[in-house]
């Protein structure tokens, strides 16, 4: 939870309030956050997570002010519009603003080589890390191509006996590990 | 709350490219806010998409779309570096198939068509377009983040440094660089354009002086791409700074693609 403190803890308890008219208002305002950061990051990831804070503010802001919110996630989807508009005019003019970026100095292509050769091993490490059985299922879901990616997917989740949905939300999982534990051993100075 | 309607993995991806319209993508935004499951399915489709860079799977208008929209971020792009490593070790014989894995490991054929380009002195290729060129010698000099998202066509010939260049994805920033390192030795173009029924020109242009480096190019097709091959002869290729032209014959003389040609130091 990251609201500024400027929208102060009356806005924010009513927005908790709001949120937890149909139960838990901490999970609620969670979820409500990871679905604005899904949002953002389809738009502009690498101002998802200040993006979804502005949203979480302005809402909070509202709800302070005791203005009537009758589908809180409905209405943080017209804050996350306006926002998202604002972002864009942003980064337009900061686009415009830059060099060519394909004039940008060309690439190392000796570093670029020892990296991938680095990653590669960083990966055995890594899946080395995890039980044969997760290694196994990470490198199936994520071995296939096109069409054939959503059939052996069904024929994975049917071999495990569960559905599609358990099955990619485990895959989701140990696939965030993997990624995680490879961005420390490639970053190591870089905090997670 | 807007009706729940299935939404299929190219759907998802599309929007993640940026490449819906409006209106579907409202119906998305709308559908995120309300739906759990599309949240996993567009983590899951992010994932897809850059496995599928990483393997070289992407249209040209595809991976100039995640060039634009999405490795900006450099959270993307330390998932796409994750994604090249599992696309390497997919077709590594030292690494995922001891283990077993990989129900449907890529044909010879696709395993080639993922290459960006390579010459015949290449030893065997390390996986990963700019690791490849590096392999093999050659230096390619536009655009990194574009070239090794796209693959080349096909496999140049024998001992002649290659240099693959991909439809531009900078009209609105002007041409990319190509540079070669020395000048006087003969070059080998593998050129994408746009059009595979028609026919094809490249110049070199010097000043104001343009010379014709091949005439009546036919496209050839592989996969999804449409390119033309060209030598470009030692003699055209003086030091300094050029510009090379891709015009399609019957195009009015108006080229379709341009690049900046630096050949040797600037």
């Amino acid at each position: 939870m990251s609201l500024d403190t400027a929208s102060g803890t009356g806005a924010f308890d009513a927005l908790l309030q709001r949120l937890g008219a149909d139960g838990d208002p901490a999970r609620a305002y969670e979820r409500l956050r990871e679905r604005l950061l899904a949002l953002f990051r389809v738009y502009l990831p690498a101002e998802s997570e200040a993006l979804a804070d502005v949203v979480l503010e302005r809402l909070a802001r509202r709800a302070g002010e005791g203005v009537v919110i009758e589908d809180v996630r409905a209405y943080a989807l017209g804050i996350a519009r306006l926002v998202l508009q604002e972002a864009r005019l942003r980064a337009s003019r900061r686009r415009e603003a830059e060099a060519d970026p394909t004039l940008q100095p060309d690439p190392d292509a000796g570093a670029e080589q020892e990296e991938a050769e680095r990653a590669l091993h960083g990966l055995h490490v890594c899946l080395s890390l995890l039980d044969a059985a997760s290694r196994r299922l990470i490198l199936d879901y994520y071995g296939a191509d096109g069409g054939a990616r959503i059939r052996l997917r069904q024929q994975l989740a049917q071999a495990h006996g569960s559905s599609l949905n358990a099955l990619r939300n485990r895959a989701l999982r140990l696939r965030a590990r993997i990624e995680e534990c490879l961005r420390a051993r490639l970053d190591p100075a870089r905090k997670p | 709350m807007p009706a729940m309607t299935e939404i299929s993995d190219d759907v998802l991806r599309q929007w993640l490219l940026q490449r819906l319209p409006d209106a579907e993508a409202a119906r998305l935004e709308a559908q995120l806010m309300q739906d759990d499951s599309l949240l996993d399915r567009l983590r899951d489709a992010e994932t897809d998409l850059l496995d599928d860079a990483a393997r070289g799977r992407l249209s040209t208008a595809e991976a100039q779309a995640l060039r634009e929209h999405r490795l900006a971020d450099p959270a993307q792009r330390e998932r796409l570096r994750a994604a090249r490593a599992f696309a390497r070790l997919r077709e590594d014989p030292s690494g995922a198939a001891d283990e077993g894995i990989g129900p449907e490991r890529p044909s010879p054929a696709a395993r080639q068509a993922s290459t960006l380009c390579e010459s015949a002195t290449a030893r065997r290729r390390p996986r990963g377009a700019l690791v490849l060129a590096a392999a093999a010698g050659i230096i390619v000099a536009i655009a990194a983040s574009v070239l090794w998202l796209v693959p080349a066509p096909v496999a140049p010939n024998a001992g002649i440094a290659t240099y693959a260049l991909l439809a531009s994805t900078s009209r609105g920033n002007g041409p990319a660089t190509l540079r070669i390192p020395a000048a006087g030795s003969a070059v080998r173009l593998q050129v994408e354009v746009a059009d595979s029924a028609r026919r094809y020109q490249l110049f070199i242009e010097t000043g104001a002086r343009r010379q014709s480096v091949a005439a009546d190019l036919q496209p050839r097709e592989s996969r999804a791409y449409a390119y033309i091959e060209a030598t470009v002869a030692a003699g055209l290729l003086t030091p300094g700074r050029h510009r090379l032209l891709l015009v399609a014959s019957n195009g009015g003389g108006e080229p379709e693609q341009v690049w900046d040609l630096q050949v040797g130091e600037r």
